[in-house]
């Protein structure tokens, strides 16, 4: 629906601010952009490879690197080996990498995600109705997210997440408490 | 949207603005407007489509909001209601800024 409306009026979108804690450099990563509202991530649930029902707030606790991507997206295949090695480093120092993969059928998915011997939770995001929710029009679309569930950046395009600079971006969000 | 984009300083030119309202997630809508970068308020009609319902654009198969244009002048009276029919092109901006100077 469209709107069109002589007379308008609409508030501000409310601007929290984090209090007590570091600021936090977003920009050392080339195009991530801060999302300063502090909205809540939504939740949503999908299968894995297994099947099994995986969803967001199972990470709550974590921060958590939320990624879409499909394999006919060649900037997601060049950005995902440096995914892979930032989860290898900070798997066990709080962050959990989310992959979705948009509207792709199950077999092509795996069979590309096996090829690129990743071993980061991937879930099937078959309808696309996530990617929607998310705001994936372009791929890649990155997503930080905070241990209490928080939208802190996003990201449209790929980055290399192995960079010093990114590196330490993980490192900062990991060690806040 | 990236028409409606564009063209904004010719709909403030005849004192009009622009709403968009559709009934995604207030998350999937700012996430639509950061990536056309639209200057113009997108609202969120999330979750029941209250607002979709009262103008009578909703769509309760699709649980979404038909595409649809109205126009309301300065004392808030609606003066002027299209709704698109399944695949009926868009209505063009220079139709409806014409619309909008019938109202001066």
């Amino acid at each position: 629906m469209f709107l069109l409306a002589a007379v308008f009026s609409c508030c501000g979108a409310v601007n929290a601010q984090t209090v007590g804690k570091p600021p936090i450099d977003y920009t050392v990563v080339p195009k991530l952009q801060e999302l300063k509202d502090l909205a809540p991530a939504p939740d949503f649930t999908l299968p894995n490879p297994d099947g099994r029902k995986v969803s967001l707030k199972d990470f709550r606790g974590k921060v958590v690197f939320l990624n879409f991507w499909a394999t006919w997206c060649e900037s997601c295949r060049e950005e995902m080996p440096s995914m892979e090695r930032l989860y290898r480093e900070f798997k066990g120092k709080g962050l959990e990498i989310v992959a979705v993969n948009i509207k792709e059928k199950r077999p092509d998915a795996l069979a590309f995600y096996g090829k690129l011997q990743l071993t980061y939770p991937v879930v099937l995001d078959s309808e696309g109705e996530v990617g929607l929710l998310y705001g994936a029009f372009g791929l890649p679309v990155t997503y930080l997210i905070d241990r209490k569930g928080t939208l802190l950046a996003r990201l449209w395009g790929p980055a290399d997440w192995y960079s010093p600079a990114a590196r330490g971006l993980i490192k900062s969000l990991v060690e806040q408490k | 949207m990236s028409s409606s984009r564009d063209d904004y300083s010719k709909f403030t030119a005849v004192d009009a603005e622009i709403v968009g309202i559709s009934m995604n997630h207030p998350l999937s809508q700012k996430a639509f407007s950061d990536f056309l970068k639209l200057n113009f308020p997108l609202l969120a009609d999330f979750p029941d489509g209250k607002t979709t319902q009262a103008y009578g654009v909703f769509n309760a198969d699709r649980r979404l909001a038909v595409r649809s244009y109205f126009i309301i002048d300065k004392q808030g009276v609606l003066r002027y209601k299209k709704v698109l029919a399944p695949k009926e092109p868009l209505v063009e901006n220079e139709a409806l800024i014409a619309e909008v100077k019938k109202l001066q």
